[in-house]
């Protein structure tokens, strides 16, 4: 069959390997309530109203720590493997069995039918990208988007990997993003209004040249998948509630070298940018705590220390969280990793 | 995985506005959640005898009552467990009902009563000294495992007729606090006249006008010896989000130049009606504000809404104080329905007419769109 969709760039479909089951015999493993007929029925019962957010209890919080920190250990997993030559579906099998074997289920594995199981964008594809035959090429950038279902709760994290070395707009284009990115998150504290995190990150890309993408938003998170509150990348005054101890969300700002409007692909998933050009994405799930915030998602001693966390001029090294806790880890962890490095 | 927003990105993108999630509500009895009918009242009304006549004397409803430690309600030692913890210790009367006091953990305790839930058509909360029902709402609708299992029936408030206006005109130490019975009143979705025989025509008359000012919304039903026909208080799935559509649409006439309250009381029933289609960025944003701001004074909520852009779909709230349920209505707006939204408020310090103003200021308007866009 010829294919006469109009693509904006190079990055085009490959085949994609069947879509794996989870084995029936695997009765321990806890399933989300789309595992088997890909619609989620939990929180779509009754909408909620924009500023209406849950407040995780103390154990609900234990048990999202626990689920954010195997994405993690997977999503460093998956980056490690990320390398000239080496095809999108050989990454997600790696995380496939990865996951499974910690007893985890990978979220993304069939929610409202995605057929594999964590999401990878290469260079124009903005996000949710379909992991396929296709080789990574010298200079690829890619973000690779890992959500895990532990124990009743997900945890959901992406980071950008390069496929051998970056070319110096690459570079700019993901320490733009990270450093949009970690501004928001240190802006994350009880008592501030959600709305506020868009202009933070759209004011520190747009002088550089970069657009936002408006058509996705960070969410909340917990024993659903995505859940308010609704975390807009871009300059908005939509009320999307208050910050307080005991929520849990994602910001993932996707930012663009071009234009930010999106191109959706025939298979009903993949998003591109219109012109080409290439779109990088970073993403933490976090905790508010009474004294700041905390990455649940967030690195440690075995992650890889990438170019943009040693040159940013917003935060140097691991950021772990603005808690006291978290700035007490993130201080031990980066002194042995900035000094080797 | 990032989430699709609903809300346009831009202004000028020819992108209509996607509608938010509109799943049909689901009807409880459908999905077999056990019904809980939360029973708040004053120290007298009858509680006692209205508790021991559901364990022994009717026999129409299996029944769990769960009642509050340190409860007023006295039953005889020998038929209240101590806890759901030893389900041995659990006495079945004759007629299937059993009777549990809560220590404490009310979502422990429904926890436990999950494996049993079936056993029973529905549960009584029964909660001495608890005015104000928002805590206990707030866990079984948002506890994921209380939301999977049962879901709140209604809000019903035993008073005794003959002591009730006493208890209401009650001045607390510090007089701009709310007195319990007035809380109570305004919570419920129904209220019960008990000891009905005790009082006068004319003081059930006057008793009753006086509860209509304050809960508007609220039905009345008068009994005597706390004997209720318990198919008018339970499974009635009065607490839905759907319960403005039955309040008497004569509350909402605005009667121009009537300034001076017939209505005296320190909560009260305010109805807003007005004809339009509501912007619902303007909409949200008011309402987040000022539950928000209020939430402490405004008790009970309900709301019967349209929307610009959203076709024919009849949105519905009701909420007690800042934690609201919204959704679709099981019915669209008809072809030749007049698009009239409506809103109570039952709560104090409320201003009709500013409450008005401000509504109708979310009404959608086509050239202010963008102004407000950049608005900061």
């Amino acid at each position: 069959m010829i294919d006469t969709f109009q693509y904006a760039g190079t990055v085009k479909p490959g085949t994609q390997s069947p879509q794996r089951k989870i084995k029936q015999s695997n009765t321990k493993l806890i399933l989300p309530d789309y595992a088997l007929d890909g619609r989620p029925k939990k929180g779509s019962k009754s909408p909620l109203l924009p500023w209406i957010i849950e407040v995780k209890t103390p154990e609900e919080i234990t048990k999202m720590k626990a689920s954010g920190k195997l994405g993690r250990y997977i999503l460093d997993l998956a980056g490690r493997a990320v390398a000239p030559g080496v095809t999108t579906d050989e990454i997600d099998t790696i995380v496939h069995e990865a996951i499974l074997e910690a007893g985890a289920y990978p979220s993304p594995l069939n929610y409202h039918g995605f057929p594999k199981s964590c999401c990878t964008s290469v260079n124009e594809v903005i996000c949710h990208g379909i992991p396929d035959d296709r080789k990574l090429m010298e200079g690829d950038v890619v973000n690779v988007d890992i959500t895990v279902y532990l124990d009743g709760y997900h945890g959901d994290c992406s980071e950008m990997f390069v496929a051998g070395q970056p070319d110096p707009q690459a570079k700019a284009l993901l320490q733009a993003t990270y450093d949009c990115w970690i501004k928001a998150c240190m802006f994350v504290q009880p008592g501030r209004d959600y709305k506020e995190l868009g202009a933070i990150m759209e004011d520190h890309i747009a002088p550089l040249g970069f657009d936002s993408v408006r058509n996705f938003c960070g969410h909340g998170i917990g024993s659903v998948f995505h859940t308010t509150p609704n975390i807009l990348h871009y300059r908005n005054n939509e009320p999307n509630g208050q910050m307080a101890t005991g929520h849990t969300f994602t910001i993932e700002p996707m930012i663009c070298e071009g234009s930010a409007k999106v191109l959706n692909w025939p298979d009903d998933w993949t998003a591109t940018t219109v012109d080409g050009k290439r779109s990088a994405q970073f993403e933490h799930t976090l905790v508010i705590t009474p004294d700041g915030v905390e990455a649940m998602t967030g690195k440690d001693e075995n992650s890889m220390l990438q170019f943009w966390e040693k040159e940013s001029q917003v935060h140097k090294g691991f950021w772990l969280g603005t808690s006291e806790a978290a700035k007490k880890r993130a201080e031990t962890i980066n002194a042995a990793i900035l000094e080797s490095s | 995985m990032s989430e699709q927003t609903t809300t346009p990105p831009t202004a000028d993108d020819a992108e209509k506005a996607t509608t938010s999630t509109t799943t049909k509500v689901d009807d409880p009895s459908t999905n077999k959640l056990t019904p809980i009918t939360v029973i708040t009242g004053f120290l007298g009304a009858g509680k006692t005898t209205f508790v021991n006549y559901i364990l022994k004397e009717q026999n129409d409803w299996k029944i769990c009552v769960l009642e509050n430690e340190f409860g007023e309600v006295s039953i005889d030692d020998g038929l209240v467990a101590e806890s759901m913890d030893a389900p041995e210790d659990l006495i079945t009367m004759d007629n299937g009902c059993v009777c549990c006091s809560v220590r404490g953990d009310l979502v422990r305790t429904l926890g436990q009563l999950v494996k049993r839930r079936h056993d029973f058509d529905a549960i009584l909360l029964e909660t001495t000294g608890l005015a104000d029902p928002a805590p206990i709402v707030y866990t079984i609708q948002t506890n994921s495992k209380m939301s999977e299992n049962y879901f709140i029936d209604s809000i019903v408030c035993l008073a005794d007729a003959k002591h009730l206006p006493i208890h209401l005109n009650e001045i607390k130490p510090n007089p701009t606090d709310v007195n319990e019975a007035y809380q109570q009143v305004a919570f419920a979705d129904k209220i019960l006249l008990n000891k009905i025989d005790l009082v006068s025509h004319e003081e059930k008359l006057s008793l009753e006008t006086r509860l209509k000012n304050i809960n508007k919304t609220a039905a009345i039903l008068e009994c005597t010896k706390s004997k209720v026909p318990l198919d008018q208080i339970l499974g009635l799935n009065s607490f839905n989000m759907e319960s403005i559509l039955t309040v008497d649409p004569d509350f909402f006439d605005t009667q121009e130049g009537d300034e001076s309250h017939h209505n005296l009381e320190v909560v009260q029933s305010v109805g807003v009606t007005f004809k339009g289609q509501l912007h619902a960025q303007w909409f949200n944003m008011f309402m987040m504000d000022l539950l928000r701001e209020r939430a402490a004074d405004i008790y009970r909520s309900k709301g019967l809404l349209s929307f610009h852009g959203q076709g024919n779909i009849k949105f519905v709230f009701q909420g007690v104080h800042e934690q609201i349920n919204f959704g679709p209505a099981s019915m669209p707006w008809q072809d030749n329905e007049e698009r009239l939204n409506k809103f109570v408020f039952i709560g104090k310090n409320l201003n009709k007419i500013e409450l008005t103003k401000s509504l109708m200021d979310c009404l959608y308007k086509e050239e202010e769109t963008e102004k407000t866009d950049n608005k900061e």
